[in-house]
């Protein structure tokens, strides 16, 4: 358990804990409220929960993203709602315990959804902490290829600033994140019919590959380095 | 909190924490540009923001469903609460306050029970209470003795004990059939979506008296959309969109919002 915010320590515990102090009752969040605090908190958790639960389906095998996505939205959605009736406070909570307390959550939560499955049928649970460190790829080796990766991720997102901001966000969401066109339609930053979002794909996609193409690149899949060059230009489309 | 107190040493890698944090916007711009010109030379933690992004986005799309769809039916449901207590003390100060507790406590229902609901088609709870009934007298055989005990935990929604009463139990007729029809439910509770496909899918197609007929189809559409199989689960929508029952209602509303198709 960690004593206090170090210089390693995440900052999403303490930001979470303050969100989840402005939805206990007698706050200015009324339940029941269109609240933007109560909207981040769900996707902070939601988010902070998908990551636990992968990382133990990762050594437990066999679930499905499916799966994991439901569990992640059923144990977010549980603590939102006993927070909102007072009975899940993190105040005083350290950091590291609030890492610990939702990794185990996560945890629990894949147990109880194997052992309903009947593939364990007593699973040993508890003890081991947060451990979050991902078994990385190794960095991009060769200098020359580094060096052409980065000029293509470069032009790439010169390319992308061309389109206009709505094609920016329905190409990025299906060409980096994979998402369906039904999927697309309904982000908030998008808000069009399915077929709309089609058509603007299309068209985006050829004005993409068209800008590529006078800068010397020819169409393949982006290379290591893309999406962050990418993202970094979402960043901007992001901000408030 | 100091706002730098995340920044990463030049050069170190990403653990998902630092992603949650910088998805979120919790980082300081310098802390954000080391960590994002680290990660364009390091494709594993990329790999790690890609899914921090994807994360942060799918449940943005499952929040704008959700708000959606409460600001349709939250009318309705506010209304619904408001008229029971008010009729009962019309015009008291106390029946008023009791009503707007409940129109509040919908209202929460709604919001936070939306983003799930929208992540796919929910599997529903059978009624459990008429089979009990309708089924009383049969129970004298030790095999019929564990279908009412599995009819008994599914009514107490008790996933596991359900299934541990019914699989690998053979009954005969009429009573096989509702065997297999709560098994199928319990298994897509479970999660267990292809069993739950094996075992639904030898049901027959008039088999069950309404409503248990098309809760049933509900349950295999459900399935057979989890499991990936979603031409059979359009085709099974199909039908059950045509049936003037509960099921059939909800797999209209599910085609209106979702298209023809299952997803």
């Amino acid at each position: 358990m960690e004593s206090a915010v170090t210089p390693d320590s995440p900052r999403w515990p303490q930001q979470l804990a303050e969100w989840v102090e402005q939805l206990a009752p007698g706050t200015a969040c009324a339940p029941g409220s269109a609240s933007p605090v109560r909207e981040r908190a769900w996707l902070l958790l939601l988010g902070a929960l998908r990551q636990f639960l992968r990382l133990h389906a990762r050594r437990l095998g066999g679930v499905a993203d499916d799966d994991l996505d439901d569990l992640a939205a059923e144990k977010s959605l549980d603590l939102l709602l006993r927070a909102e009736r007072g009975d899940w406070s993190l105040s005083r909570r350290r950091p590291g315990e609030i890492v610990n307390y939702l990794s185990t959550v996560a945890r629990n939560g894949l147990f109880d959804h194997l052992r309903e499955q009947g593939r364990y049928a007593d699973v040993e649970v508890g003890g081991e902490g947060e451990g979050h460190v991902e078994p990385v790829a190794p960095e991009t080796s060769a200098p020359d290829r580094a060096v052409e990766n980065r000029e293509f991720a470069a032009h790439l997102r010169a390319c992308f600033e061309a389109l206009d901001a709505r094609s920016r966000y329905v190409w990025f969401l299906r060409v980096f994140l994979d998402l369906a066109s039904r999927d697309i339609a309904d982000h908030p930053r998008v808000g069009l019919e399915r077929g709309h979002v089609d058509v603007i794909l299309q068209r985006a996609r050829g004005a993409v590959r068209g800008c590529m193409e006078t800068k010397g690149h020819v169409a393949h899949d982006p290379p290591p380095g893309a999406f962050v060059e990418v993202y970094r230009s979402m960043r901007n489309l992001e901000t408030p | 909190m100091n706002p730098r107190s995340n920044e990463p040493p030049p050069g170190a890698h990403w653990t998902e924490h630092l992603a949650l944090d910088l998805v979120q916007g919790l980082l300081a711009t310098e802390a954000e540009a080391a960590a994002l010109e680290h990660a364009g030379r390091c494709p594993g933690c990329e790999q790690m923001l890609e899914r921090a992004v994807r994360d942060r986005e799918t449940g943005r799309i499952a929040q704008h469903r959700a708000a959606r769809s409460a600001a349709a039916t939250r009318p309705r449901a506010m209304a619904a609460a408001e008229i029971v207590p008010l009729r009962r003390r019309a015009g008291s100060r106390r029946g008023r306050t009791a009503a707007l507790v409940a129109a509040a406590a919908a209202a929460i229902a709604l919001a936070l029970a939306g983003p799930w609901r929208t992540l796919g088609p929910r599997a529903e709870w059978l009624p459990a209470q008429g089979v009990d009934l309708r089924l009383r007298g049969a129970f004298d055989a030790p095999e019929t003795g564990r279908l009412e005990r599995g009819l008994q935990t599914y009514a107490a929604h008790d996933i596991r004990g359900t299934i541990a009463a019914l699989e690998g139990l053979q009954l005969s007729g009429s009573l096989e059939h509702v065997r297999r029809l709560y098994l199928g439910s319990a298994l897509v509770h479970a999660r267990r979506y292809r069993d739950a496909v094996a075992i639904l899918e030898t049901l027959p197609d008039d088999g069950l008296p309404e409503p248990w007929g098309d809760e049933g189809r509900w349950a295999f559409f459900v399935a057979l959309d989890k499991s990936g199989d979603r031409v059979r689960a359009g085709e099974v929508l199909r039908r059950l969109a045509g049936e003037p029952t509960a099921a059939g209602e909800r797999a209209r509303a599910w085609r209106a919002k979702h298209g023809a198709g299952s997803r």
